[in-house]
């Protein structure tokens, strides 16, 4: 079950140095990579943002705490999933950290198998949401390459229009709008108009939220 | 001799008056009054009246017979008249008329040659002086005369001589026993009427002495009445005046003798139908008990009216009743005694509003007088509270040991002071009293009497229990919220090292995981060991979460509460430390009542813990300048609390970890205070934060939801 990828790198930002050590020593053991920060100062310093991996922070730091940590993060284009273990956690923090978007809230001291799930739930949302980030990319760069007159035709069809109605509206030939619509499905990499349609309505979505999955 | 036995009569007479008024209280006044009286009344001068003519008789008989004697012509009108129309009497029968008349009479005839020796003397010199008249005769009349009367004697003589009618003279004669007597002589000359030489004098002599110490009495007691203070008027019993003293005129205001005539009633001040029933009050009095003591509104000349302490008695003279009045003016002893009355009166005012139990003992510690309050507060009647009655009132348990203090302290003249379960009649139970007693000390030193007060101190014993209760009761909230603060606090710190020592007990292991199967081998007890460790590590974890579970395990019994009145209680609180600190504790709640469904005494906790917070800050400044403000305000649906002082204020590097538990920058600290606050405001659904003062100090500032009810 190596899900783990060995390129993912585990950020851990705990102020307490035997609890970062400890935790550092944990996660090396789950055959990651870890890198650990006894402050979000120091971690920003090293982050790297368009690597795989995730964080794991503490949730009560001086300074920058681990829900402050959360929001800095959140106003990257990808940020990283983030993971908060306390010591004291209340229910309110834990409803917080989860609103801003943490995978989860562990306690300690921590059990080894929840936190390597926690990992591994991390990294599989980092993995999809580069994947998806991937695809996103390439779908806005095909959608780029679409002609004025093949993007209208696109959302008639979109609109649910027969190419006759099509046609007669944008004044053209029903062949030429047949051309451009056998066109416009090969340069977006799709077979039909309900994939096509699928695909639209993705990136349209993303465009206000996160995909969750 | 007549009116020497009148006048001594007379004295007679006042003696038993002076004696009777004497009796009366009057002192010598009232003789003297008499005197003098009697003096004016009679209107006849002792020294011109009666007795002139007396001696005028004894004169006129004298010198008759003596131009008989010296075949004399008498060239009066009125004896030539008497010859002329009466049957002339012999030479020898008027002889022996006059000879009779001088042989009988009390005075004593003396005739002197010019030069002043005695050629006769009458018998009555014998009664007189002592002396025979054959023993004066041939001898100067220098002889009877004391030494240092003689001069003015002498030159009367000499004013005889030379051609003076007569002279009176007062003097003192040496009697034949050596005795002084005070004698009264008229002498005339007798002159030649052919040479007009003086042939001899004729002296007629009488003793005076008794009436010269009458009138030495009554010119003392006149003086006596002259220069008394007390008014003295003489009336007669119609009411008019007939004498008044000075002092009485000075009273009234009238000149000397102004009121002689007047009737009494012009005195008066008194309305005339009080007057009169007043008069005839009097009146009744002095007649049917011969004397009338009192008061008298006068009225002086000028209107002004005062009082005079009066006695009045009855004195009969001559067949008629006068009423002597003895005045003195108590105008200035009436507003003594009124403000003594007042001093006293406000003293038990002050008494009354003690809302004190006072009683006085004498100094045997025996209640002497009934005690109003006292009664009013026990029940006990006169009767059982005398002596020591009022010992019964106190509790049975309490009362051995109360009698033998009170006797003791009395006995050892020591102030008294000793608390005692009392009777307490209106609510029908003994209540806790305080007794004390202090002694009263007459001007030598000595205890006359005792004043003690008892104080029911029921009602405060009670007010002091509650206040220790309520205060027990937040001790002992602060020490549960201390505890469990401390809990948490301990459960956070110990849950960062038992979470290491999991995570490298878990490290471990999966690293003897990750080794070779022979490797994995020699060390199969250290795999087995790293599980027991974590898991060890887990289990300790697991009891401080349950502990930190129970420590925050909220207690809270809410109930909608007004913060103003909690807030105030909590002053109430933190005051006495204040003032004991020096410290200025200002306090500005909001007006209106700000309820909210709190806790009361965890709030009470949270404001306590910040002001004592903020009395210990502002200790390093001088006591002047030492301010703690305690202020509420209303934000929306929240109240805002804020509690400031002058203090240094807080550092800054300090302000992220100033509610956690054991942070603290007071020496002797727990830091548990502000902590628990920040845990007892969050329960509660507030915020809890601080601000830095300018240009020093902190300011606390809670914000606490408000019921929705209250808001609107």
């Amino acid at each position: 079950m190596n899900i783990l990828t060995d390129a993912a790198l585990v950020y851990v930002i705990d102020d307490d140095d035997v609890s970062r050590e400890s935790l550092l020593a944990l996660i090396t053991t789950m055959g990651l990579e870890a890198r650990a920060y006894p402050s979000a100062v120091d971690f920003w310093r090293d982050f790297e943002p368009d690597r795989h991996g995730c964080v794991v922070t503490d949730l009560r730091m001086p300074d920058v705490s681990g829900l402050d940590l959360q929001l800095q993060l959140a106003d990257l284009e990808t940020p990283p999933p983030v993971i908060v273990v306390s010591g004291f956690a209340t229910v309110s923090d834990t409803v917080r950290a989860m609103r801003t978007g943490a995978i989860t809230v562990l306690e300690k001291p921590l059990q080894r198998r929840e936190l390597r799930q926690a990992i591994s739930e991390a990294l599989e949302f980092d993995t999809q949401r580069r994947e998806h980030a991937a695809w996103k990319r390439e779908m806005s760069g095909r959608l780029a390459t679409l002609t004025e007159s093949e993007r209208r035709v696109m959302e008639l069809l979109l609109a649910g229009k027969p190419n006759k109605a099509v046609a007669s509206e944008l004044d053209s030939g029903i062949r030429t709008i047949e051309r451009q619509r056998h066109n416009l499905l090969r340069k977006m990499g799709v077979d039909t108009l309900a994939e096509l349609a699928r695909v639209v309505a993705l990136l349209e979505r993303d465009d206000e939220t996160m995909p969750l999955k | 001799m007549q009116a020497v036995d009148e006048l001594a009569s007379r004295a007679k007479l006042m003696k038993s008056l002076s004696t009777h008024l004497t009796g009366l209280g009057f002192g010598l006044g009232p003789w003297a009054v008499l005197g003098n009286w009697w003096t004016a009344e009679s209107r006849c001068p002792y020294e011109g009246g009666v007795l002139a003519v007396a001696l005028g008789v004894s004169v006129v008989g004298a010198a008759f017979w003596m131009a008989r004697r010296g075949e004399m012509v008498d060239g009066s009108p009125g004896s030539a008249a008497e010859r002329s129309t009466a049957p002339l009497p012999s030479d020898a029968d008027i002889a022996a008329r006059y000879r009779m008349m001088v042989d009988h009479m009390s005075e004593v005839l003396g005739v002197y040659d010019a030069a002043g020796r005695a050629t006769f003397f009458s018998p009555s010199v014998e009664q007189v002086f002592g002396y025979a008249p054959d023993e004066l005769v041939g001898r100067p009349n220098s002889e009877l005369v004391h030494p240092e009367d003689w001069p003015a004697l002498a030159a009367k003589f000499d004013a005889l001589r030379s051609g003076r009618n007569s002279v009176v003279h007062r003097y003192r004669t040496i009697h034949k026993s050596g005795n002084v007597r005070w004698t009264e002589t008229t002498s005339r000359g007798v002159f030649d009427p052919r040479t007009g030489e003086l042939r001899e004098f004729i002296a007629l002599s009488r003793d005076i002495t008794e009436r010269k110490h009458v009138e030495q009495s009554l010119k003392t007691h006149s003086l006596i009445l002259e220069h008394m203070a007390e008014g003295v008027s003489l009336t007669d019993d119609a009411g008019y005046i007939v004498y008044t003293n000075p002092a009485l005129d000075r009273m009234f205001g009238y000149a000397p003798g102004e009121l002689v005539g007047k009737h009494s009633r012009c005195l008066n001040a008194r309305q005339s139908d009080e007057d009169d029933r007043f008069v005839q009050g009097v009146v009744a009095a002095v007649r049917g008990a011969g004397g009338w003591a009192g008061e008298f509104h006068n009225r002086r000349r000028d209107g002004g009216v005062f009082h005079t302490r009066a006695r009045i008695t009855a004195m009969e003279h001559n067949g008629r009743t006068y009423w002597v009045s003895l005045q003195e003016d108590v105008t200035e002893r009436k507003q003594h005694e009124r403000q003594r009355w007042q001093s006293e009166r406000r003293y038990r005012s002050l008494i009354d509003a003690l809302a004190s139990v006072v009683w006085t003992t004498d100094n045997r510690g025996h209640l002497i007088a009934p005690s109003e309050s006292w009664r009013r507060y026990t029940g006990q009647s006169w009767a059982e509270q005398s002596s020591l009655g009022w010992l019964a009132a106190v509790h049975e348990e309490d009362r051995p040991a109360f009698r033998e203090a009170w006797l003791a302290a009395v006995e050892q003249c020591q102030p008294f002071h000793r608390e005692a379960r009392v009777w307490h009649a209106a609510s029908n139970q003994h209540r806790c009293c305080v007794a004390r007693a202090q002694p009263v000390c007459d001007p030598d030193g000595n205890v006359c009497e005792w004043v003690a007060t008892l104080t029911d101190v029921a009602d405060r014993l009670r007010a002091e229990d509650a206040a220790r209760q309520h205060e027990a009761q937040l001790a002992h909230v602060a020490r549960l919220s201390t505890m469990g603060e401390m809990a948490a606090g301990i459960a956070h710190e110990i849950t960062q090292p038992l979470g290491a020592i999991s995570n490298f007990a878990a490290a471990t292991a999966a690293y003897v995981d990750r080794l070779t199967l022979k490797e994995s081998e020699m060390v199969a007890p250290v795999r087995v060991w790293t599980d027991r460790i974590g898991e060890q590590a887990r289990r300790a974890g697991e009891i401080v979460s349950r502990l930190r579970n129970f420590a925050r395990r909220n207690e809270i019994r809410r109930a909608p509460t007004d913060l103003n009145d909690l807030l105030r209680e909590s002053v109430e609180m933190v005051a006495p430390e204040a003032r004991r600190r020096r410290v200025q504790l200002e306090v500005q709640l909001a007006q209106r009542p700000a309820i909210a469904q709190v806790d009361a005494v965890q709030w009470q906790q949270v404001v306590v813990n910040l002001l004592r917070n903020a009395l210990d800050a502002v200790e390093a400044n001088p006591p002047s300048d030492r301010r703690v403000e305690l202020r509420t305000a209303s934000d929306g649906d929240k109240a805002l609390i804020m509690v400031s002082d002058n203090g240094p204020g807080i550092r800054e590097s300090d302000v992220p970890y100033l509610f956690d538990a054991f942070f603290t920058t007071k020496p002797m600290g727990l830091g548990m205070g502000l902590a628990i606050c920040r845990t007892i405001v969050v329960a509660h659904g507030g915020s809890i934060r601080v601000e830095a003062n300018r240009p020093s100090g902190a300011t606390f500032r809670i914000g606490l939801p408000l019921c929705r009810e209250a808001i609107t």
